[in-house]
């Protein structure tokens, strides 16, 4: 029996199934095409992507000029720190600094000037004890009387030759 | 990925027994397997045993387009009388492709299924079972059943004959 089986199973397998009425050639083409792989993926985002620049066109052109609005801040004034005492640490103590002595101590404005005439035409021109031309009754001109003249007392007085 | 020449090897190879295993349930078995051979393309995983995922595609599809009442109806009361021809001519084997689809036709669904995918898609009863969901000791059960009775019909067929 199983004999019969396998004859009759031959028998029926020599049989060929009738060929369908495919279209090969288109068959192969629509292959071609679905082999690309989705494509809808890239149809959305290049649609969105279309709108979203027709949109912001749109806004650009018709956009209304901006206001300008005054906006008040009220800012809170920084709270300053208290900045730490920076003691220098090598600081001389007050004893240490030396103690100058003023510049304002200048001499006497006789004596100076007769200082001045000395070094400027020597000590001869200074008048001269038995000088002819001297007051009889005023004391011969000495340093130690020039230092003590009265304010008064002009240098053009003293040396009536200038 | 598939290239151009192993996909058009596959459909040269398998495109009649596709066919012809989509005769059982719909009218229009061609686009069945057009879009099974395009889903087969598009997967991006290509699928390990690509023979029994084609068959189980165009079982799907073929069973769906069924379920479309009108093509169904108008199919069945438009080629009632006459059929497509299943078989192409085979000389030598002693059996008529007519006769061979009218024997067919009488198997239960089950039957009819196995025996196609088996004699004319060349798949495995493991493989039968994957697609058409069951067991594979179903698969030979339903198998045995429908060569028996196949043996049977066309016996009477060939003894008529003689």
């Amino acid at each position: 029996m199983s004999e019969s089986k396998s004859d009759l199973e031959r028998a029926l397998q020599a049989l060929t199934p009738a060929a369908p009425v495919l279209d090969r050639d288109r068959l192969m083409f629509l292959a071609g095409q679905a082999g690309r792989g989705p494509t809808l993926p890239w149809k959305v985002t290049s649609g969105i992507f279309a709108i979203a620049s027709v949109v912001l066109a749109v806004l650009l052109v018709v956009r209304p000029a901006p206001e300008i609005q005054v906006v008040t801040v009220v800012v809170p004034a920084p709270v300053p720190k208290e900045f730490p005492l920076h003691k220098p640490k090598d600081s001389p103590s007050p004893e240490q600094i030396p103690v100058q002595e003023p510049y304002n101590r200048l001499p006497d404005l006789a004596s100076y000037r007769l200082q001045q005439q000395i070094m400027r035409f020597g000590a001869e021109s200074l008048p001269s004890l038995s000088d002819p031309g001297a007051l009889p009754n005023e004391p011969p001109v000495t340093v130690d009387r020039i230092g003590k003249m009265s304010p008064t007392t002009t240098p053009m007085n003293l040396f009536p030759w200038q | 990925m598939m290239g151009p020449d192993q996909f058009g090897q596959l459909v040269d190879r398998h495109a009649a027994a596709l066919a012809l295993y989509a005769r059982q349930w719909c009218s229009a078995p061609e686009d069945v397997v057009q879009d099974a051979f395009l889903k087969l393309v598009r997967q991006a995983v290509p699928p390990i045993k690509v023979v029994p995922w084609l068959f189980k595609v165009v079982r799907n599809g073929a069973i769906s387009m069924a379920r479309s009442e009108k093509r169904r109806r108008r199919y069945e009361t438009a080629a009632a009388e006459e059929l497509p021809p299943w078989f192409e001519s085979a000389e030598g084997t002693g059996l008529d492709g007519e006769t061979v689809t009218a024997a067919l036709q009488h198997l239960t669904p089950e039957e009819h299924e196995t025996i196609t995918l088996h004699l004319w898609g060349g798949l495995t009863f493991e493989e039968i079972a994957q697609v058409a969901e069951c067991s594979s000791s179903t698969a030979h059960r339903w198998y045995a059943a429908g060569l028996e009775s196949l043996r049977e019909r066309l016996h009477v067929y060939v003894r008529e004959q003689i």
